[in-house]
Parts: structure tokens; C-alpha cells; sequence
């Protein structure tokens, strides 16, 4: 019995029944003001809690730097294909707008109206430096044939020198081999307009010296050099013109007014040369 | 150092109660928050005995409640019974190996955990079975396992070396 009661043991019982009765009146918490007592205490502690908090902090970061780090890897690897996904479906986005809006505007060609043409995809530029050429998905099956003038949304965009019963390869107006008989508007005056390669404007041959010709003239498909093309389609703009004293025609550069680099869905003409429409 | 010995205790004890509410007390393992009262409070237990202990624990209590919103006086409980059972060492008194001393430390930690949970459960505030009392009972267990020779160190620090002649002789 003694043994029961010793101090120690007395001491623990007093205190447990302390506590219990401390969470009893806790309970009762309207009547006894122990947030009050919970305020004091923690005024006494914050002041040195705060100063110990910036103390502990570089090496509370370092901890959890070194803790978090795989999963924080994994988060970060985790975002990133997010990222990439999202990056993906936006481009996707722009280039299905792209493709639509060009589809759209070749439906609706406001230069071949009278002419019958098919639309096709670029399945492939000509990885070659020898000529400048693509691809389309559409062949003899579809009915195109070689001479068929291709057209963008903005216009001329080459000739198929190639057919195959499912494909059609287009020379492009900017290879070294491709020639265009051009008209310049109002003077009605007619020239080549000669492809250069890669990035290099077109020439415009045969001008005679004087021709009024402004930069940024649209100039169109004249129906001449033997009728590689049909009359009146929007081929090359102007970006360049002079006339140095003694030559025999005028210094004319252009570019085409398509984009190659952009160019998805294309016209394919139903005009042959020679044949008309 | 006098003046430590006489404000030692209290000292120890706001000491703990200031890390573990400062950064220190932020850190996690495995997403369970380090008890550094509970481990101050069983070393104290284990360096000055089942009064002190019980004592320590009670008023470490109130000072740790008074920051929680749970019903004030669990944490005295707890740690009341914390510190009496780590100062059942004196039984076998002050030369009790190291290890035997660091054994206790973590062992009244995990009962420390276990009863905390249980009293929750009996006030309706918490319930084991849906919680992480597993982890929080093993991985505050396994801190103050770790910890407890800082802990014991602190203790010697403010109280002295242990008398070498065991209580049970004593008496």
C-alpha cells in the first residue's frame, strides 16, 4: 500500500487530474477564460519564436531542399511534359487555324473563278539545292496534269512538272529553271520573271527602260512565253527597281506572294497549256 | 552556472517549446513535424526522475497547449505521463548505460504518440484508424530516438552530472 502511494506516483494521479479537469473546463470554455491565459502565454513565447524562426530558416530551406529534391524532380519533370503538351495542343491549335483559314481562301479564289480547280495538300518540300520543288497528294488519279498551274491563297505559286497517280510535284515560281511571262499593270507592259534559287528575289527580264514600275506592284501572269500559264494570276510583287544608265531594260527584282515556308493546302488548276481550260 | 542550475528547468523547457514552434518545428519527415517538448521532457524524465518528469511534462504541457486549438490540458497529460515513465529509469539509477537512457527516450515517445492519439480519439477530436498515428507514432519515436543525446546532453548541461549512487539505495 505504501509502496502505492509514494510520491512520485501521488504526484502523477494529482497531476493527470489536473489535467483532466483542465480539458473538462476547457469544454466549459464561455464560463472560464482560458484564451485569455492561451494569450499570455503565447506573448511571452512569439518574440523569441519570431527571432528563432529567421535563425532556423536557411537551414529549414537547406532541409527541405535536400528532402523534397526527388520529389521536387519528379514535380518538375511532371510540369514540363505538361508544359510540352500544352506548348504541342497550342501550336496544333495555330496550325489547324492556319490550315482552315487557307483552305478557306482557296475555296474561294477571286482570280480563277472561271477555272476548275483542285485543292490539295504539300506532303513534302524537295529536300534538294539542285530544285524547288513539293510535293502534293493529289495525282493523275485525282486529275492533274503536267503544265496544271498550282496556286496558293495569294496566288501563283508554280507549275506540276511531275504526276504520279497519287502525287503531283510543283515547281516552285523561285527555282533557277522556272520562267513566268508577266504583265506590269496600267503600262500593259510584259517581261519574265525568272527564278533565282533559295531566297533570292526573281528577276524581271525584257522590261523596256522606262516602264513606269512601282515597288510593291502586284504584277500577273501575262498568258505569253508559249501560255505556260493562263492570263490575269497574281504571281510576284515588286521589291526592287532601278535603272542603271545603258542597259537595255530595267532592273527589276520581285518576290513571290506566296510564303513557301507556310504554304500547307495549295489550288491545282485545271488549265494545260496549249489546252486552255 | 548557479543561476543556470535555478533556471535551468524552465529554461530547458522554453527552450524546447520556442524551436518547435519556430522553423525547427517545420521541418517534416515524410510529412510528420518533430516533438522536441516531448523529447526534452522525456529526457529530463530520465536525467531527474518520475517527479521532475511528471512535473516537466505537466507544466511543458500547458505551455505547448496554449498554442494548439485542441482542448487545453491534453498536452499536460500526456507529457506528465510522458516524463513520469521516462524517470522510472531511476530505478535502476544513475548508472544506467547510455543506451538504455536513449532507449527509454525514444520509447516514452512513442507511448507520448500513442496516448496523444488515444485521448483524441476519446474526446471525439480524432480518430486513429483514419489518421497517420502509425507514421507520427514511429517517425517521432525514431526523431527523439535519434535526438535523445542531444537531449540527455542538455540535461547534464543544466543539472549536473548524475549522483553515481542509485536511488533505490538511497532510500
Amino acid at each position: 500500500m505504501s509502496r502505492l502511494l509514494e510520491r512520485p506516483r501521488v504526484t502523477l494521479a494529482v497531476l493527470i487530474l489536473l489535467s483532466v479537469s483542465l480539458i473538462t473546463i476547457n469544454f466549459n470554455a464561455t464560463r472560464f477564460h482560458i484564451g485569455s491565459l492561451k494569450g499570455v502565454v503565447a506573448d511571452v513565447v512569439n518574440p523569441t519564436r519570431s527571432a528563432l524562426d529567421d535563425a532556423f530558416r536557411p537551414l529549414a530551406n537547406s532541409y527541405h531542399g535536400i528532402v523534397s529534391f526527388p520529389s521536387d524532380q519528379r514535380e518538375i519533370a511532371r510540369l514540363r511534359s505538361k508544359i510540352g503538351a500544352l506548348e504541342r495542343s497550342h501550336y496544333e491549335d495555330i496550325g489547324a487555324v492556319n490550315a482552315l483559314n487557307q483552305l478557306s481562301r482557296l475555296t474561294n479564289l477571286p482570280f480563277a473563278t472561271t477555272l476548275g480547280s483542285i485543292p490539295a495538300e504539300v506532303v513534302q518540300m524537295t529536300p534538294s539545292n539542285l530544285q524547288l520543288t513539293f510535293v502534293i497528294d493529289r495525282g493523275s488519279a485525282q486529275g492533274v496534269k503536267v503544265g496544271n498551274p498550282v496556286v496558293g491563297d495569294a496566288g501563283l505559286v508554280g507549275r506540276v512538272v511531275q504526276v504520279t497517280s497519287s502525287t503531283a510535284t510543283v515547281l516552285m515560281l523561285t527555282d533557277p529553271t522556272s520562267t513566268v511571262g508577266v504583265r506590269i499593270p496600267k503600262s500593259g507592259q510584259v517581261g519574265a520573271a525568272v527564278g533565282q534559287g533559295t531566297g533570292a528575289p526573281l528577276m524581271i527580264n525584257l522590261v523596256v527602260p522606262g516602264t513606269p514600275v512601282r515597288r510593291g506592284a502586284v504584277l500577273v501572269t501575262s498568258g505569253l512565253q508559249g501560255e505556260l500559264f493562263p492570263p490575269g494570276l497574281p504571281a510576284v510583287r515588286v521589291t526592287q527597281v532601278s535603272n542603271p544608265s545603258g542597259d537595255l531594260q530595267e532592273s527589276i527584282r520581285a518576290v513571290p506572294l506566296v510564303n513557301y515556308d507556310d504554304l500547307q493546302y495549295v489550288a491545282v488548276l485545271k488549265w494545260v497549256p496549249g489546252g486552255g481550260a | 552556472m548557479r543561476l543556470i542550475r535555478a533556471l535551468g528547468l524552465p529554461l530547458l523547457i522554453f527552450t524546447a517549446v520556442v524551436v518547435q514552434r519556430s522553423g525547427a518545428g517545420d521541418l517534416t519527415l515524410l510529412g510528420v513535424h518533430p516533438d522536441f517538448v516531448m523529447l526534452m521532457v522525456a529526457a529530463v524524465g530520465v536525467y531527474r526522475g518520475r517527479e521532475v518528469g511528471a512535473l516537466t511534462g505537466f507544466f511543458a504541457g500547458l505551455v505547448v497547449d496554449s498554442f494548439l486549438t485542441t482542448p487545453f490540458g491534453i498536452s499536460a497529460l500526456v507529457l506528465c505521463v510522458v516524463g513520469y515513465l521516462a524517470g522510472e529509469i531511476e530505478r535502476v539509477g544513475p548508472t544506467a548505460p547510455l543506451a538504455l537512457k536513449i532507449l527509454i527516450v525514444g520509447a516514452t515517445s512513442v507511448v507520448g504518440e500513442v496516448l496523444s492519439s488515444l485521448v483524441l480519439f476519446l474526446l471525439g477530436i480524432g480518430n486513429p484508424l483514419h489518421t497517420r498515428t502509425v507514421d507520427e507514432v514511429i517517425i517521432v519515436g525514431g526523431i527523439n530516438l535519434v535526438l535523445a543525446v542531444i537531449g540527455l546532453g542538455l540535461c547534464r548541461l543544466v543539472f549536473g552530472p548524475q549522483e553515481r549512487t542509485p536511488m533505490l539505495e538511497r532510500r
